[in-house]
């Protein structure tokens, strides 16, 4: 009989954002079984909600993900004005939209980097890690912020577009588009990645579902579900984009997806630079420490980088939110999906199997 | 009658709800007694295609002394949420753990159990998930006072001893000759 | 992929190598300091002169950032509480919230966010005092009224339309609904800097939040506790409190929180106030107190002291108490009916009024009559809540012509009820609410109104509204004109008034602008009467000459001390003929004033 051997794995690990340990029983280098620790980034935001008005709140949520804050913005907006009733001018809609789609390019470029360096290739990261910051310099010049952007609230977004914002998006997508090829030579082509990703943790179509698989890895097993297309919020109903799915299931298919939705969100931005109206970018509310909320109970959901990105809010008529419960996708796929997942798996593949999830600890803890 | 409707009725004759309602267009919040929900859980996912579980949520209604959760799912090809919820007791809180039928149930039941202290009987797994050497009351439980427990382990920063609030001042400052 | 070789996946990857000795796109050489957005939100800026230490901003902060604090050099004042927002850095999280709900637009945040420095206290610093060098780097600010998370649009107050409020004396103002009071009362952020404001010292914001809680009884009660005439406030207060609210830094003076309308429809909700204050006063103590004047300031003493348990009497000269709410305001801004649920409130304390009757000098000679020195030896303590109740004359020639007329007498005449005798027009001389009220009360008799005023519109003393609600009832304005002579007709009857224009010039000594007659531009306007508003003085004769000169006059008012006491031992005094300001709510803070101040007179005594 082989020897067992147990070892952590993290909690640092190369190429998620967040800590989380993974304790693994290795018999030579494959898995034989794999427990998750969380609890590193605990921050009880569920919680403090309890204690701070819609507004207050508002600047918590966005720190539920770090590389990709807006889709919890979102979500936090649109559920309160589900649950009050308030509704959005239409260019507020746009502007939302187009902060999602940037914030979702940003994320991939940071998954890249994360799925790259998680593989051994140290050039991908230093590439994607440095283009993404011309996306978040049109974040700071948009918020005031780079990584927490605090843009989008009840009722609208914070402020206006600046004047020439529109053409400097428009720039910085023509140059990340130029740059995806490279990406291609570099990485999605590269034979040590596709050896190495090609028929791993492998999710089949029958259960992905079952398990509650969203986003990336549940269309990459060709399943084409995808929030923005099942229940479309804001405008993403007016906007022409495909659905992408592949059907290997693996760490490359769900590669492959992200990649070519990349070229989808760009393709989405430039119709929002064609076609945004003009209008007023926010409904006024009243006085946010007043602020009654209307008793209720909504489940919102938004297409995050990850996944469905799914918040469940109840109301009483207080000025507080008297529950929100925050569901990541994470929160799926890095515990119970990744436990299997890591089963018989080789010890090299972990970080890379985590990354490919979409593994975000602080999402999963909140 | 448009799906959801339909649905409603459907359920309302099989489980005769405590109530049953459109929180919005897309969605049926339907609250059932205890030893029905896994009954109609299992009906949504089995026969109406509800094979999503989304997500397992609980609300502590600490004046009706109650837990709430809050079982979503969701049906991939009609695209349409339904909330299961059930009412539990507050004292006595306890629930049957439904982690075989998804799997991922077991995380929140887990989360759930740590954060509320509700025990789900037949859970494979209720050891500590998010919180380390937890003591005392479970964290997330609305009589769990945030503010005095930050009072109790932690120390205020020095600096910051002087602080009024404008009303009160105000009050003060130019009451003062009807308190002299 | 079995075991062949993919070598295009083995080669693309080296295409890479032609960014080899190629500038980098994120590292800058040499080094230069990136230069921040300009919405960025960096340290904070605060202008501490335009700041009213409201401290929205510490109340919106989730983390608790911000502490309100004294600031050397900085003293409370009307309309600014004197304390200013000092932060710590520790628990910032940079939302800037705090600049989005600023009512003054003083908070800003900077581009500036590097700073480093070994000593934790000194990211602890008041924006404004230290680390000036900010603020010539501005970043995230709140600009525009949809920027502010501020509700700074008032809730509309109906109102009668002006050609049916000159057919009636019916109430012009309709009054809010419950859902407009509370979505009105939600827009107040609690800051209290109103209450600098209040001569009263009212506890405004708590009033507010009681009505948008729905606990509308609960919002009387604390009214009740310094005002026994929160109706009469709440209809025709002269508002100091709004003036100074903090929305009207961004929102301009009409979106100022109706801070008068709330407490109107506070107490409009109720159709008296025993049952909602269900209040027992103290048993009597033995302790009488004389009360000449039934005005708003003596009806204030009466009322608690009575509370307080001291037997209290109001001597009142007309046949109904409420001094100049009752005998100075139209009906069509305070009915009687209001009024009269204030006072019978204060009856049912047990405060006795004896009306139509007269305080005099002397031995009275009729039985409507008391004398001063009766009082002063049957009470322990007199109260002098008399009022302005003498107005004043324009001293021009053709004053004692018939049809020449002062507007007290004419507005007591109409708000009693009585016949008043006007022609086809008049001219109403004054620019101040008793003008106001004297042109729109003749008006509603469908006379002529012209209003002439020495100064311009914006110099006028009265109410901006009242001005704007005349003109609406089509009083012509004519302003920069002085009255020269009244010119009478044969039988001795007012024909006409030469009025002389007169252009603004500064005041040399850096006063407010003086109007100067313009040499030989005369006008004639023919009139049937001539009707001076210009002000009143107080009556003294009642009292006996010694104490007059005991009392001290200066200027026409009685010199108290800060417990209402006048020099002359056990005679209190307040209201109009004490203050400057002269409005209700003084009278009833005078009164207040004096209700201490002889509650502790008597209990040494």
């Amino acid at each position: 009989m082989s020897k067992v051997v147990k070892i952590f794995h993290g909690p640092q690990h190369p190429g998620i954002t967040g800590n989380m340990s993974v304790e693994l029983d290795l018999i030579g280098e494959t898995i034989v079984k794999a427990k998750t620790h969380v609890g590193y980034l605990h921050r009880a935001f569920e919680k403090l909600i309890e204690r701070r008005t819609a507004m207050q709140a508002f600047t918590i949520v966005c720190r539920i993900c770090v590389p990709e804050p807006d889709p919890n913005e979102e979500n936090f907006a649109r559920a309160i004005e589900e649950l009050t009733g308030l509704e959005v001018p239409e260019r507020a809609k746009w502007i939302r939209v187009l902060v999602l789609e940037l914030s979702r390019l940003a994320a991939y470029h940071l998954w890249m980097g994360g799925q790259a360096g998680s593989t051994g290739l140290y050039t991908v990261p230093q590439w994607a890690v440095g283009y993404r910051d011309y996306i978040l310099d049109l974040f700071e010049e948009l918020t005031g912020g780079r990584v927490y952007h605090m843009y989008i609230i009840p009722g609208g977004v914070r402020r206006d577009l600046p004047t020439g914002f529109l053409d400097k998006v428009s720039e910085v997508m023509d140059f990340i588009e130029s740059k995806l090829p490279e990406f291609d030579r570099l990485f999605f082509d590269n034979a040590v990645f596709k050896k190495r990703a090609i028929g791993t943790a492998v999710i089949d179509p029958e259960t992905a579902i079952e398990r509650g698989v969203v986003g990336p890895p549940l269309r990459a097993c060709g399943i084409a579900s995808d929030v923005r297309r099942d229940a479309p919020y804001e405008v993403y109903d007016k906007l022409d984009f495909d659905v992408i799915t592949e059907t290997g299931g693996d760490v490359y298919a769900r590669a492959l997806v992200r990649r070519r939705e990349m070229e989808q969100s760009i393709k989405i931005i430039r119709q929002i630079i064609k076609y945004i109206p003009d209008g007023p970018y926010r409904t006024k509310i009243p006085y946010p420490m007043n602020w009654k909320l209307k008793a209720g109970e909504t489940y919102v959901k938004t297409e995050s980088a990850r996944g469905e990105f799914g918040y469940y809010m109840v109301t009483d008529g207080s000025e507080y939110i008297r529950r929100m419960n925050v569901r990541g996708p994470a929160y799926v796929h890095g515990v119970s999906l990744l436990e299997d997942m890591l089963e018989g798996a080789q010890l090299a593949d972990v970080a890379m199997i985590m990354n490919s999830l979409g593994t975000c600890p602080p999402e999963i803890e909140r | 009658m448009s799906y959801l409707a339909e649905l409603k009725e459907k359920l309302e004759n099989m489980f005769s709800p405590e109530k049953s309602y459109f929180p919005k267009e897309d969605t049926l919040s339907i609250t059932l007694s205890n030893g029905n929900v896994r009954g109609a859980l299992a009906y949504l996912r089995d026969t109406e295609g509800f094979r999503h579980f989304v997500m397992l949520s609980c609300v502590d209604w600490l004046e009706d002394n109650k837990f709430e959760l809050v079982y979503i799912v969701w049906n991939p090809e009609k695209k349409v949420t339904v909330f299961v919820k059930t009412l539990i007791d507050r004292e006595k809180a306890e629930f049957q753990s439904l982690h075989h039928m998804w799997r991922q149930v077991c995380t929140y039941e887990r989360e759930i159990w740590e954060m509320y202290g509700i025990n789900f009987v037949g859970h494979p797994r209720l050891e500590p998930f998010i919180l380390e050497d937890w003591k005392g009351m479970p964290p997330m439980r609305r009589d769990f006072d945030t503010l005095h427990y930050v009072n109790e382990h932690y120390e205020w920063r020095e600096g910051r001893e002087e602080s009024y609030k404008p009303r009160d001042y105000i009050g003060e400052v130019f009451d003062e000759w009807r308190k002299k | 992929m079995g075991w062949g070789i993919d070598l295009k996946g083995i080669v693309s990857p080296f295409t890479a190598l032609k960014y080899l000795g190629k500038h980098p796109h994120t590292v800058r050489y040499p080094y230069e300091k990136k230069k921040t957005a300009k919405r960025y939100r960096g340290f904070h800026i605060n202008d501490l002169e335009k700041c009213v230490g409201c401290g929205n901003c510490a109340k919106i902060c989730m983390n608790e950032t911000i502490d309100m604090v004294k600031v050397e050099g900085i003293e409370p004042k009307k309309g600014d509480s004197g304390l200013r927002p000092k932060v710590d850095y520790g628990r910032c999280c940079w939302c800037a919230l705090c600049v989005d709900v600023c009512p003054t637009g003083s908070l800003k945040l900077s581009t500036e966010y590097v700073y480093v420095d070994e000593d934790p206290n000194s990211f602890l610093y008041i924006p404004g005092l230290e680390r000036k060098e900010y603020e010539e780097k501005v970043g995230w600010t709140c600009e525009t009224e949809l920027d502010s998370l501020l509700d700074l649009e008032r809730v509309p107050m109906k109102i009668m339309p002006p050609e049916e409020r000159v057919k009636t004396f019916a109430e012009a103002v309709y009054g809010y609904t419950v859902e407009e009071a509370k979505r009105e009362a939600e827009r107040c952020t609690g800051c209290g800097v109103c209450i600098s404001a209040c001569p009263d010292r009212m506890h405004i914001p708590d009033y507010i939040k009681a009505i948008r809680d729905g606990q509308f009884d609960e919002s009387v009660r604390i009214i009740y506790d310094n005002n026994p005439l929160p109706e009469m406030c709440g209809k025709v207060c002269t508002r100091r409190c709004e003036f100074n609210c903090i929305m009207t830094h961004r929102a301009g003076q009409d979106n100022a929180i109706a801070i008068r309308w709330l407490k109107r429809f506070a107490c409009e909700q109720f159709e008296s106030y025993e049952e909602v204050l269900n209040l027992e006063p103290q048993p009597l103590n033995g302790k009488k107190v004389a009360i000449v004047g039934g005005g708003p300031s003596g009806l204030t003493v009466a009322y608690y002291l009575r509370l307080k348990g001291y037997e209290t009497v109001i001597f009142e000269e007309m046949p109904k108490a409420g001094g100049m709410t009752m005998a100075g305001i139209p009906k069509y801004r305070f009915p009687i009916p209001s009024l009269d649920k204030q006072l019978n409130h204060i009856k049912s304390v047990g405060v006795e009024i004896r009306e139509n009757t007269k305080v005099v000098k002397g031995e009275p000679k009729s039985s409507n009559e008391v004398s001063f020195e009766k009082l002063k030896e049957e009470f322990d303590a007199v109260y002098l809540g008399i009022g302005l109740t003498q107005p004043m004359k324009l001293g021009v020639e053709g004053e004692d012509l018939e049809g020449s007329i002062q507007a007290l007498p004419l507005l007591r005449a109409v708000n009693f009820g009585e016949k008043i005798n006007v022609g086809q027009k008049a001219v109403v001389i004054g620019g101040g609410n008793v003008a106001m009220d004297c042109v729109r009360v003749l008006r509603r008799f469908g006379v002529d109104v012209t209003l002439s005023y020495r100064r311009r519109e914006v110099d006028m003393p009265a109410d901006h509204e009242e001005i704007h609600e005349a003109k609406e009832e089509g009083v012509v304005f004519r302003t920069q004109t002085i009255p020269v002579e009244i010119i009478g007709d044969e039988n001795g009857k007012v024909k006409a008034i030469k009025i002389q224009r007169a252009e603004m010039q500064p005041d040399p000594k850096g006063g407010r602008p003086r109007p100067v007659p313009i040499e030989g531009a005369y006008e004639v306007w023919e009139c049937d009467n001539v009707i001076a508003a210009i002000g009143q003085k107080a009556d003294y004769s009642f009292l006996p000459d010694e104490i007059v000169e005991k009392l001290d006059l200066q200027w026409g008012k009685i010199p108290v001390n800060e417990r209402g006491m006048t020099k002359v031992e056990g005679i209190f005094a307040g209201g109009d003929a004490v203050n400057w300001t002269a409005d209700a709510i003084s009278a009833i803070a005078d009164g207040l004033k004096a209700v201490k101040g002889i509650d502790e007179y008597l209990s040494k005594k």
